[in-house]
């Protein structure tokens, strides 16, 4: 029973995929931004191939802030080489193009993770909130509203410091904030839908809590999901970089975006080069998550089609 | 009217406890040692053992709560508690942290007032000017600003102007401090930047949704002027979404002028935050976090009182409710 | 007669999706001073678009005037200016729109939606103004003191009330009345006719009143143009058209009327719908549905003949009529 109804919610998805990309499709920008998410992805995922973790990560004094295009001679497993720095290098004289590609990997993964395990917990307690009622219900909001009334850095600040400084720590930290928000989707479109008539009708006609889910609920609930969580990854992303930035986050010589920019602070004076190209690379892939969430909700919100 | 405030007042007690409860809860699971950090790495076991029933640090966390809540009676580390304002010494500079904080607080408050001020100044009637003529040139330039404006790193944007204006044109110092107010120019387009994005697309859309109203035509037939139809018969009906988000917004420029202050080296509690956070200093941290978080749930009252005022629909529901009472 | 109103050859077309709507269709029609002229016709005949069109409240992009000519009192009002048409709207010619619940502003108090409209336009105070919006509200059966109150205080008949007195409120000459009853209660609509007709009789105010309801107009109107895709087919009295109903749409419109004396049975709906107004006919635009269709029709768009000033626009009356010329 299980197989046939979960064959059959694959194909109606399959066809609806094929309308959305359509809608989708319509919005220039938002194809060029997915466009870009998919190369800095490529990016990320081929990181190793493009340059080493270990020469972006060991210093090489010697080449200390070279400007765009310079030329330098690194040791690297004790054999001498010429190597150009095409954005320059940093105060440790490690090459910043290097150290991009690898911190779009640290980006993207902070990104996926934080937001996967806010879908996964928000999406739990918001399902438990809204099935149960009750208690659970009064519970899980009153401690969603006092979440959210802690500023989010602030409250990803303090979960830093609390659990002390590592990349998993950094991961909850992000995601606690992002909780919330899944909390009240799914637990409003449950609460509309579960004591709908249709929904009834099918429990009456003996339709399994699976195919009730994935039939009612699920289609409901993944719209403002998929919007909700592309533009949490963007600022996932975003928060992710200030934390670093201030030194709660990933800290050198892992390559990430912020710290590359918290370490440059004292160096823009004569190297402005440190400044630019981790900057643009948060301002670009922000930007392009911020994009596609508002193409994707322009595509999949049924108010707003026009 | 009054009666909604009070009765809103009352709701944000539990609110408020569920903050420090929540903070608390997270400053006893750090793994930093107070104590430890009193004495100095070699004190002697005995020694240490005294210092943690000196700093109350031996006793059940239920019992840290209550106190951290009541007040602790002792000579050295003794306070009065959260309730009476008062929540004893900072582990590092040894001043009492509540006068800390609300020494820093209006200097961080001028700098989320004035980020606020110029977000709304300019983001309202460039909202306005992008709805009225929408998909125009302007529209297009200022829907571009505003993308950008809110994906930009605050601590880059920091960073940028410091390097233009500061160390190459010179303009404006790249240190802030709350009694120079050419100090403050930097740090408040900085911080203001997210923002105003914000608020222009907000005001923008809201505006287009607002002219499409069915009441836009109709005052648009008796013959009033455009500037009468856009000022008295729109903006009032596009400021409503409006107010929320500039109210969350002021929330999260107090909390998150913390990236800001670091950077301009200004001493706002941003600043005071992320330093006690550096430096372990636990009564610091809560008290400024929970000071912020209570600041923050009181602006969103505010937010929704000031509503009332604008919106007369909402106003007759807090005097609907007043009548049942 | 003294022609208060006179539409001579009017386009006007909506923009969208890069497509033309065309949404009138070389319309003319005359009104006279202080009688009450019925419009009817289908959901997207273009009736509202016409009474938009006589306040020259087609919107650019969306939409646009292409050509004719609409006279008020023997000034082109296409050729006003922006400042004269601000002055013509409100105070010689009012609207009253079919949604009274979405025509008010929710912000601001009836009292001043109304003062400001006769602060507009007549010279006087802001005192005066609000005493005379009150006194306008006592007209329409709402005490004065309610000014202060916002439109979500008010019911539905009573914002219609509202609404009638916001457009009447100086004295217009014209007033453009857009299907005013169809958004209320049968009983609320009857107080609302009633009231309308009392204060039309009252100030001698010409009225242009939109409809879909045939019975509407027998009770309220002395003229009856019939509209279909965009262009008046039939016009005439009130007598003329129901007494003999000439072209086949309006004979339509009278069988899709429930008949009573002869049974619920005999309902005869009219077959098909309206043309795509992105593509209309080359011929009349009603062949597709007519059932006296002749091979003419479907080549050639027929033009007005006239009978004794009942006027229709159909190749079944243009031989045996003296050929007039179309009004």
């Amino acid at each position: 029973m299980g197989n046939n109804t979960l064959s059959r919610f694959m194909a109606r998805q399959s066809k609806n995929i094929t309308q959305f990309w359509r809608q989708f499709s319509r919005n220039k920008l938002a194809v060029a931004s997915l466009f870009l998410v998919l190369i800095f992805a490529l990016i990320a995922i081929f990181a190793d191939f493009l340059y080493s973790y270990d020469f972006v990560t060991s210093n090489s004094l010697e080449n200390a802030l070279l400007k765009p295009g310079q030329t330098g001679t690194v040791y690297y497993h004790d054999k001498e080489i010429t190597h150009t720095f095409i954005l320059g290098s940093d105060n440790y004289g490690r090459d910043i193009l290097g150290r991009l590609v690898h911190g779009a990997r640290v980006s993207m993964i902070i990104g996926f993770a934080t937001v996967a395990m806010a879908i996964a917990v928000g999406g739990l307690l918001g399902a438990i909130a809204g099935y149960k009622g009750g208690l659970f219900d009064t519970l899980i909001m009153r401690v969603t509203d006092i979440v959210l009334s802690i500023p989010t850095i602030l409250m990803s600040i303090a979960i830093v410091a609390a659990l002390g400084n590592s990349f998993f720590n950094l991961l909850i930290a992000i995601s606690t904030s992002m909780i919330p928000g899944y909390i009240r989707i799914v637990r409003a479109s449950i609460i509309s839908i579960k004591d709908q008539e249709y929904v009834e009708a099918a429990r009456c006609i003996g339709a399994s809590d699976l195919r009730i889910v994935l039939r009612h609920i699920l289609p409901n609930i993944t719209s403002p999901v998929i919007v909700q969580s592309t533009l949490n990854v963007g600022s996932s992303i975003l928060w992710a970089s200030s934390l670093s930035f201030l030194g709660l986050g990933i800290l050198p010589p892992k390559p990430e975006w912020g710290n590359m920019l918290s370490e440059a602070r004292e160096f823009i004076q004569y190297a402005p080069h440190l400044l630019f190209a981790p900057g643009l690379a948060i301002l670009l892939t922000v930007l392009a998550y911020n994009l596609i969430g508002d193409g994707l909700r322009d595509a999949l919100d049924p108010k707003l089609k026009r | 009217m009054f009666r909604y405030i009070m009765r809103r007042i009352l709701m944000l007690i539990p609110v408020l406890l569920g903050v420090t409860f929540i903070v608390f809860s997270l400053m006893y699971i750090t793994p930093s040692d107070p104590a430890q950090m009193m004495l100095g790495a070699n004190a002697s076991p005995a020694a240490y053992k005294q210092m943690r029933a000196d700093m109350g640090l031996d006793q059940p966390f239920i019992v840290q709560y209550a106190r951290f809540l009541f007040g602790y009676k002792h000579p050295v580390f003794g306070y009065r508690g959260l309730l009476f304002g008062d929540l004893g010494r900072s582990y590092v500079s040894n001043r009492n942290v509540f006068e800390l904080i609300l020494s820093s607080f209006p200097n961080t408050l001028i700098l989320a007032t004035g980020a606020l001020v110029l977000a709304l100044v300019l983001a309202i009637p460039i909202g306005i000017l992008s709805a009225t003529k929408p998909y125009s040139a302007v529209d297009m330039i200022f829907t571009v600003f505003a993308l950008l404006g809110a994906s930009m790193p605050v601590f880059w944007i920091a960073m940028v102007l410091i390097y233009t204006f500061a160390n190459n044109l010179r303009l404006f110092p790249a240190m802030a401090n709350p009694h120079d107010f050419s100090s403050l120019v930097l740090p408040i387009i900085t911080l203001s930047m997210y923002s105003m994005a914000i608020i222009m697309r907000m005001t923008r859309s809201s505006m287009l949704d607002v002219m499409q109203q069915d009441y836009i035509r109709t005052a648009r037939v008796k013959g009033m002027d455009e500037k009468v139809v856009i000022f008295k018969h729109a903006l009032r009906n596009a400021l409503i979404p409006v107010v929320t988000v500039a109210g969350l917004q002021f929330g999260s420029l107090l909390g998150g002028a913390v990236l800001t202050e670091k950077i301009f080296s200004y001493p706002g509690l941003g600043s005071i935050m992320v330093d006690a956070i550096y430096q372990k200093d636990t009564p610091q941290i809560l008290g400024s976090v929970c000071f912020v978080a209570m600041t923050f749930t009181i602006i969103n009252l505010m937010v929704d009182v000031l509503y009332g005022f604008i919106d007369p629909r909402i106003k007759s529901v807090f005097s609907a409710k007043k009548k049942r009472r | 007669m003294d022609k208060i109103l006179e539409v001579k050859d009017l386009h006007v077309h909506y923009f969208s999706n890069r497509k033309t709507v065309r949404a009138i269709n070389n319309l003319s029609l005359d009104m006279q001073r202080g009688r009450v002229l019925g419009l009817v016709g289908e959901t997207g005949a273009g009736k509202t678009t016409l009474a938009l069109s006589i306040l020259n409240m087609i919107r650019a992009p969306q939409g646009k005037i292409i050509s004719g000519s609409i006279r008020f009192d023997g000034k082109d009002i296409l050729a006003m200016s922006k400042q004269e048409l601000r002055e013509l709207r409100g105070k010689d010619i009012a609207m009253i729109f079919q949604d009274p619940m979405t025509a008010l502003n929710p912000v601001l108090t009836v009292g001043d939606q109304i003062a400001e409209t006769i602060f507009k336009h007549e010279k006087v105070s802001k005192d005066e103004a609000w005493a005379k919006a009150e006194k306008m509200l006592e007209t329409v059966g709402i005490p004065g003191a309610r000014a202060k109150e916002y439109p979500h205080q008010f019911s539905g008949g009573m914002k219609q009330r509202v609404v009638i007195a916001l457009s009447l409120a100086c004295n217009p000459r014209l007033l453009l009345a857009d299907e005013p009853t169809t958004a209320l209660d049968v009983t609320i609509q009857a107080q609302v006719l009633d009231l309308m007709r009392h204060l039309i009789r009252t100030y001698n105010t010409s009225v242009l009143f939109i409809t879909h309801s045939l019975g509407l107009v027998v009770e309220n109107c002395d003229e009856v143009a019939t509209m279909y895709a965009g262009e008046i087919v039939e016009y005439g009295t009130v007598e003329q058209v129901f007494g003999n109903p000439l072209h086949p749409y309006t004979r339509g419109l009278f069988g899709s009327l429930p008949d009573y004396s002869e049974g619920a049975a005999r309902l005869r709906p009219i077959p098909g719908l309206m043309p795509d107004p992105t593509n209309l006919p080359r011929g009349c635009y009603f062949s597709p549905r007519c059932p006296h269709v002749m091979p003419l029709c479907e080549e050639l768009h027929p033009t007005h003949t006239s009978m004794d000033g009942h006027l229709v626009k159909c190749h079944l009356y243009q031989e045996n009529a003296n050929v007039e010329q179309p009004i």
